[in-house]
């Protein structure tokens, strides 16, 4: 049991090492986000001062980066809870590492992609014109419910978990005698001593959360799909659409994922609980994700290529062999076949080929949402010459604003809540270290089945 | 003097806002008349009476056919609102919903039975804005009860996370009892 202890020790110390030391890097990488946020800010004025004409949207290509921005983001969201959602209904034993990361993605990324149709609006004050006048047969409506149910959902599912974690950092603060902190944390931890009835109530909330949020964040990237196939244009005009971005939402939020736990693996020095085990493990979940896209990719395109009216015709000419060509083939060779085979090649199955396959996917992923708005929008819905588009410096610096909005919020997060599931991953260890022990006391023995998620 | 000058205006414009306005071609005389007044999104009723030029009698079955001048995608080209045939009384009534606010020139051709040569007149619609829904669209399909289906799955998920909140609190209140704040 000393061991097990040991273990518990530095598992504190690594969770708590973020919040009580703070280096020069750190301060330099939130100012460099800050200026690129505040050049983003000044590009906004711009916009707000002129209209949109600022940008590269006219009134055929009505949609460009923003809506891009806000799929590829609403997308990555479901990095996060969905995932870890379906890790604890299936107790994955090897989650508990990635569950917390999984879920603060979530929520950043909900916060930044619900931005991107404000920004996509050039007056803000229309929002409002979504609570007046909007009707429920609308999809945007659908959107805007999804994705607030989808946050606030995500915002629950987060804090629950963290919960015992808040409370230990706590504890953790008053021994160190930072009282100002410990009082932040005390108020977070809305009076955690983790007693029995506490414990089961806690246990009762994430089971209901955990089963509640995998529906909600299907029906969020479904009724998202919905707003492009809702509309009749051919490009658009798919009965698959719901659950192809539903799949592809899951895969760049895999992606996303592994990118996060790279970086702060590296940053806070986390190689004990985020071992390679857990980047291979998300790989091959990377890679099941992308045999689904390889199989909705060839359905999409099959069947409406077999038919091949006059409109997607002129789609597949631009995607395969036109204006889109490149960015459509790196999409499919680079984002929808590389990325399994660096995974599932055993000279390449480690952290590394992993993380390189991660960053295919989510390059190919945000490319794949470019296509689907920009390149979809230049079909000609009347015989006119079909209108081009390039996104302006304000939007490239929104963009850029946007990113770096989503890089600052999951720094500011690590600065200030627990990394880490500390108590989840002691339970694991602790749940090992016993296994263990009834292994070496009998060997023939079967093998326990795991604890479920928030423990009795 | 202002009693001859009133009587001046009212012979011009009484045709003009009132919308009738004579003509005669093809031994026929056609009469049209709008209101006075109409407004976007609403039906505007626009009558066509074709009278005989000999004798006065009224001409059935002659066809009548109404031109709006549009303009769309920076081209301006006549577009037909309505066709009709008058009836024992000469009479043929056209419904018109304007789409545009402002003054509109209704372009009015009409052609008696048996020829092949139409006639046209002309008379001025003065639309005024509103702000009514214009077009409803009827396709897509019906589902029994609406939008409550969907307000209904909205409002058990908010309940379930309403629970949880109450699931919180619950947690704080219990707070006082002894215990570990870890797992350790």
């Amino acid at each position: 049991m000393e061991a097990v202890s040991g273990y518990y020790e530095r598992l504190v110390h690594t969770a708590v090492a973020p919040i009580v030391h703070t280096g020069r890097l750190y301060y330099v990488w939130v100012a460099f986000l800050l200026a690129i946020i505040a050049w983003g800010v000044y590009a906004y004025s711009v916009q707000y001062r002129e209209g949109l004409v600022v940008t590269g949207m006219r009134d055929r290509i009505l949609w460009g980066l923003y809506i891009t921005n806000f799929v590829f983001f609403i997308g990555i969201s479901h990095a996060g809870t969905l995932i870890s959602a379906i890790l604890r209904v299936s107790q994955a034993a090897w989650r508990t590492p990635v569950t917390r990361m999984a879920e603060f993605i979530t929520a950043v990324a909900l916060a930044v992609g619900g931005l991107q149709p404000i920004m996509d609006l050039g007056r803000p004050d229309r929002v409002l014109n979504v609570f007046i006048h909007g009707r429920w047969q609308s999809p945007v409506i659908w959107d805007l419910v999804s994705i607030t149910t989808y946050f606030t959902a995500s915002v629950v599912y987060l804090f629950l978990p963290m919960l015992p974690d808040l409370g230990l950092f706590r504890d953790e603060m008053r021994k160190r005698g930072s009282g100002r902190r410990a009082r932040l944390y005390g108020l977070m931890a809305i009076g955690w001593t983790g007693s029995p009835g506490q414990r089961r109530r806690l246990g009762l909330a994430i089971t209901i959360m955990m089963i509640l949020i995998i529906p909600i964040a299907v029906s969020v990237h479904t009724v998202v799909s919905w707003i492009f196939a809702m509309t009749v244009r051919e490009p658009w005009d798919s009965t698959i659409f719901g659950p192809f971005f539903v799949a592809g939402a899951i895969f760049s939020g895999i992606a996303v994922l592994i990118v996060v736990m790279a970086i702060l693996r590296k940053a806070y020095h986390l190689e004990e609980y985020i071992q390679e085990k857990h980047f291979v493990y998300l790989g091959y979940l990377l890679a099941a994700m992308a045999m689904i896209m390889i199989y909705a990719n060839l359905a999409e395109y099959i069947t409406t290529g077999y038919k091949l009216n006059e409109d997607s015709e002129f789609h597949f000419r631009q995607l395969f062999a036109g204006r889109f060509a490149v960015l459509a083939w790196y999409y499919f060779v680079g984002g929808l076949l590389l990325p399994p085979l660096l995974i599932l090649l055993p000279f390449t199955r480690n952290m590394k080929g992993v993380l390189v396959a991660a960053v295919l996917v989510v390059v190919a992923m945000w490319i794949e949402r470019y296509l689907i708005v920009v390149a979809s929008l230049r079909v000609p819905l009347m015989p006119y010459e079909p209108s081009n588009y390039a996104p302006t410096w304000v939007e490239l610096s929104l963009m850029a604003a946007s990113f770096a909005l989503f890089a600052l919020l999951i720094t500011l997060f690590v600065k200030l809540f627990p990394i880490l599931a500390v108590w989840e991953i002691a339970e694991e260890h602790e749940g090992r270290a016993e296994e263990a022990v009834n292994s070496e006391r009998a060997p023939s023995g079967g093998r326990a089945a795991p604890e479920p998620a928030g423990g009795s | 003097m202002s009693a001859f000058f009133a009587a001046l205006v009212a012979i011009v414009l009484i045709p003009l806002f009132a919308g009738a306005t004579p003509a005669r071609a093809n031994h026929g005389g056609i009469q049209l008349s709008v209101p006075g007044s109409a407004t976007i999104g609403a039906p505007l009723e626009l009558m066509a009476q074709i009278m005989s030029t000999e004798d006065g009698t009224p001409i059935v079955g002659a066809s009548v056919t109404v031109e709006y001048l549009a303009e769309f995608g920076g081209e301006r080209s006549f577009v037909v609102l309505g066709r009709g045939i008058t009836d024992e009384e000469g009479v043929a009534n056209l419904r018109i919903e304007p789409r545009v606010a402002g003054e509109h020139e209704l372009r009015v051709f009409y052609s008696l039975p048996g020829e092949d040569t139409a006639a046209v007149e002309s008379i001025t619609v003065n639309v005024s804005d509103s702000d009514i829904q214009q077009y409803r669209s009827e396709s897509g399909i019906h589902i029994f009860g609406h939008e409550w289906i969907l307000i209904s799955v909205v409002g058990t998920v908010w309940l379930v996370l309403l629970a949880v909140a109450l699931g919180i609190a619950d947690i704080a209140r219990n707070g006082d009892a002894p215990g570990v704040s870890s797992a350790s």
